[in-house]
């Protein structure tokens, strides 16, 4: 009698936190990733998505969805997310390098690069996925939460450098994108400076397409009084970064709201090293973009035409772009010239940018 | 007799435990049939090749004919002289996430044909050995490859000024494949796509790639060579004065 009310119990309460099923996706095997948080204990928030290796772009994401609790439905995030060009001029205006305008494959990653010590797993010999804590999530006095992310990243063999593309997902909703700029400096310039600038290109699809809108986050001051706006950016168009108006790039889907009817939004928010640049070539003088879908529109440096003429971005699928940038002033701790030939490597320099929910929760997230 | 020792208690505890025997194999017979149900689709789609998941080579070879045999490919860049740039997998957007096919074998390949200088992106739907679009593409729009890398170091060899700065090692340098492999020779030649800005260089409208040359894990201050794959010419830059640059 016991061991069936027991079986009955066990039962309820396996139906009251059903969990919503996972959704199919178009990767298996190794290309698939599936990680709830935390990674020990029950679960609270969960990631899965696809990547993929291409020569030439490196690292792309597709199809990543998120869900903000068991019970609650998988919110799909991104279609593409792909590193579309790495633009790099050199101070005496030649050369002007377009990275991703060659087949670079990725390096080969192995345990050295990704240790298991660290959380990390090679997948298919040339992607690292590392699965660790991410430093303090919230604290309030005494009690604390150190979050969890996962991280995977590849780096690509573009010649005399390699870029390492790194994904990074959080379980609090977060997703970074860094490129990290390392290895050799240039061949007979190795002290001449240069700006490296990943381009990246997001076909963000919020609650999937279309119905996306975005709108330019602006915080202004008048006196004392601070002010933050949205303006909706109506048409296709190329806007600059002003770090003092704390700009973001919102983007929302017109049915999308939490559990409090707050409207939700996802956040591009610029993480700049020491600055971007802007070069005479008109790609590079805007940092952020927004286009409406074109799958044939897929290349940075050709932007200026794909938003002339401009169409409506408003309600309908979108994708944003942002332009990020190292700049790279040779010092001796990149090498040195031994013999007529250069010895030593640049160590990894970032740049980046944060896609941030807001109102996606309907509370702080791994809070008691 | 048995009945008439139970209690009234005992007997309700009884029809209780009846009752919820009678759930139980039917919960269990319910359940066991929908994991059945659930089961197959999941253990087919286990064996199923998914829309992103990785080329084989066997399926490389398959899209890359598929779109060289196609007529509008055959119009566009003839048969003769095409080379092979890339095979990726693509996944072709939907109304919806729902209606989208994730298993759909859709290969983007692009075609560049080096003479006249044009490719074309090519849709092929593996499944259906069919092409489903083909698009021109200017020669700016076509990534280079370790052909267009082994057609400039050929004429960067033909040069006298990039011969006499390799020396008599000239002719060991190889084009880099990554990974290496144990195979891997220690001189290695590796290209990057150059554009100028100055309308002026031919350059800002040719493919021009910038060769590096490589001596097992450290670079050649010099030559410094830039070939110009459009015009067939080979242009040598002169030594930079070696000292940092000002900030």
């Amino acid at each position: 009698m016991a061991v069936l009310l027991g079986f009955w119990l066990c039962l309820f309460t396996q139906v009251t936190v059903a969990q919503v099923p996972p959704p199919p996706m178009p990767c298996s095997g190794a290309n698939l990733v599936d990680q709830k948080f935390p990674t020990v204990g029950p679960e609270v928030t969960h990631w899965r998505l696809c990547w993929q290796a291409v020569n030439g772009n490196g690292l792309l994401i597709h199809w990543a969805y998120f869900r903000t609790s068991p019970s609650k439905p998988w919110l799909f995030l991104l279609w593409d997310a792909r590193v579309s060009e790495i633009f790099v001029p050199y101070h005496t205006g030649s050369p002007r390098f377009y990275d991703v305008g060659y087949m670079f494959p990725l390096t080969s990653v192995g345990p050295a690069d990704c240790p298991a010590s660290q959380g990390g797993t090679v997948l298919a010999g040339n992607v690292c996925k590392q699965v660790h804590d991410r430093g303090l999530s919230w604290k309030s006095d005494s009690p604390v939460y150190r979050g969890e992310e996962i991280v995977l990243w590849g780096a690509l063999a573009a010649a005399n450098y390699n870029y390492v593309i790194e994904w990074t997902f959080r379980d609090d909703g977060i997703v970074m994108g860094r490129v990290g700029a390392t290895s050799h400096n240039f061949p007979g310039r190795e002290f001449e400076t240069h700006v490296h600038n990943p381009i990246w290109r997001l076909d963000v699809d919020l609650n999937g397409w279309p119905n996306d809108s975005v709108a330019l986050g602006t915080h202004t001051e008048v006196g004392l009084t601070g002010i933050d706006t949205q303006p909706p950016i109506p048409l296709s168009t190329g806007l600059p970064w002003d770090p003092r108006a704390f700009n973001t790039l919102d983007v929302s889907d017109k049915f999308l709201v939490n559990g409090k009817n707050d409207k939700t939004y996802y956040q591009l928010i610029p993480l700049p090293t020491q600055g971007l640049a802007q070069h005479q070539e008109p790609f590079t003088k805007p940092d952020f973009w927004v286009t409406r879908y074109n799958p044939s529109q897929m290349s940075a440096k050709d932007l200026v035409s794909y938003t002339n003429p401009p169409v409506s971005v408003s309600d309908t699928d979108i994708v944003i772009w942002y332009r990020g940038s190292v700049h790279h002033h040779p010092r001796d701790e990149d090498g040195e010239k031994v013999g007529g030939v250069w010895h030593g490597v640049a160590l990894v320099m970032w740049t980046g940018f944060m896609l941030k929910p807001h109102d996606l929760f309907d509370r702080t997230p791994f809070y008691p | 007799m048995p009945c008439d020792r139970s209690s009234p208690t005992s007997i309700i505890g009884g029809i209780v435990f009846a009752i919820l025997s009678l759930l139980s194999l039917i919960f269990l017979a319910t359940t066991s049939a929908r994991a059945q149900e659930i089961a197959r689709p999941v253990a087919q789609a286990q064996g199923e090749r998914r829309a992103l998941d990785p080329l084989t080579a066997d399926e490389q070879a398959a899209a890359e004919r598929v779109a060289r045999n196609d007529p509008k490919v055959k119009e566009l860049l003839g048969e003769t002289g095409v080379r092979l740039v890339s095979a990726v997998p693509v996944l072709i957007k939907a109304e919806s996430p729902e209606k989208t096919n994730l298993a759909q074998r859709e290969i983007e390949v692009v075609l560049f044909r080096p003479q006249g200088e044009v490719g074309a992106r090519v849709i092929v739907n593996l499944p259906q050995h069919g092409v489903v679009a083909v698009t021109r593409l200017a020669s700016d729009q076509v990534p280079f490859t370790n052909d267009d890398l082994a057609d400039a170091f050929q004429m960067a060899l033909r040069d006298p000024e990039v011969l006499k700065a390799l020396g008599p090692e000239a002719q060991t340098f190889r084009i880099r494949t990554v990974p290496p492999g144990p195979a891997t020779p220690k001189n290695v030649v590796e290209g990057l796509p150059v554009r100028s800005s100055d309308p002026n260089d031919p350059c800002s409208k040719h493919r021009c790639l910038w060769l590096m040359f490589r001596r097992g894990n450290d670079y050649l201050s010099q030559p410094s060579v830039t070939v110009d794959l459009t015009d067939k010419r080979v242009y040598v830059e002169k030594p930079v004065t070696d000292r940092k640059a000002d900030h």
